[in-house]
């Protein structure tokens, strides 16, 4: 049993970790080389989309025009983030501004001989066997490959998260403390009354019918004869 | 529309529940720190009893607007605001 509870705390935990890193910004130094939008099949990664009403139109064969923005790192790999409105719903970064941030993205657009470093905040994973690409939030320029801005809206997020748990951990502790200690504690008083009076009943039941049982005894002793002399 | 109105009744759901939450505890924290300066000042006569629980009812009164009390209403306008200075670095910045 101790065994399940480990094996279930630890599949909790990565689970809350990769929610995390997969809902958190996270700011990547980046150049951009192309955008484009082009057609897109949806199909069973759409949770890794924005939601169907809020983000790219999705038409009846289940496909959306998404922009997209290709990138190249620094250390010459590519990386290819999606841009899609993410509106009101899930996850909270109340982005409506896609059209700007394309065309914001193909103003920093540049070439491996002239390179123009942005840093790029964004959310999610690329994993390209499931054709998921991380949602662009903003393009900032920076001095160069180098450059690291720090990451502040995810330590900003993960403090008032904290702080949140925190909270919760306190007002339970003072509710056990205060509500449901006392109640433990009455309960068992109550218990233990119940079980003195029990007690003294059934010693009084057993002391009459002892005592009876003596007026009994003495009754029948008097049909006995005298004692001899 | 429809997902703004979602938004707003979800907002406002959770700032319920922790408006609710936070009253309980501030409540809870300050019975206790009376029930803790009765015992403070009858030694003698610490501990629960009709009369230290009629000094923290009647030192109760008029709780709800006290500083403390009224702060937290904050939790009904600070996610608002939080929810604005997102919507601005994320749209406007």
């Amino acid at each position: 049993m101790r065994y399940f509870w480990t094996v279930l705390g630890v599949i909790f935990g990565i689970s809350v970790f990769l929610f995390m890193d997969y809902t958190l910004p996270s700011k990547q130094t980046v150049r951009i080389t192309n955008t484009y939008n082009r057609m897109t099949d949806i199909g069973a990664n759409q949770i890794f989309y924005s939601s169907p009403d809020t983000g790219t139109v999705q038409n009846a064969a289940g496909q959306r025009d998404i922009r997209f923005i290709d990138t190249v790192r620094p250390n010459g790999r590519v990386y290819v983030y999606r841009n899609e409105d993410t509106g009101w719903i899930w996850p909270p970064y109340f982005k409506y501004d896609s059209t700007n941030l394309q065309s914001e993205a193909t103003n920093l657009v540049s070439n491996a001989a002239n390179p123009e470093w942005v840093s790029v905040t964004s959310y999610g994973w690329r994993i390209s066997w499931l054709s998921i690409y991380p949602n662009a939030v903003s393009v900032h320029p920076v001095a160069g490959p180098d450059a690291r801005p720090f990451n502040w809206a995810a330590q900003i997020v993960l403090l008032v998260l904290g702080f949140l748990l925190f909270l919760l951990w306190r007002m339970w502790n003072q509710f056990r403390e205060r509500t449901i200690d006392p109640a433990r504690q009455s309960v068992d008083e109550a218990w233990d009354r119940l079980d003195a009076r029990a007690d003294a009943a059934r010693d009084e039941i057993s002391e009459r019918a002892s005592k009876a049982r003596g007026g009994f005894t003495r009754w029948l002793d008097s049909w006995r004869g005298k004692p001899r002399r | 529309m429809m997902a703004l109105i979602r938004l707003v009744a979800i907002i406002i759901a959770i700032e319920a529940l922790f408006y609710v939450l936070l009253s309980i505890y501030i409540r809870s924290l300050r019975r206790e720190a009376l029930e803790k300066e009765w015992d403070h000042r009858h030694p003698e006569k610490s501990g629960a009893s009709p009369e230290r629980r009629e000094f923290v009812r009647r030192s109760m009164v008029g709780f709800e607007k006290t500083l403390r009390a009224r702060l937290i209403g904050w939790v009904m306008v600070l996610p608002v605001v939080a929810i604005v200075t997102i919507i601005f670095f994320v749209n406007y910045y």
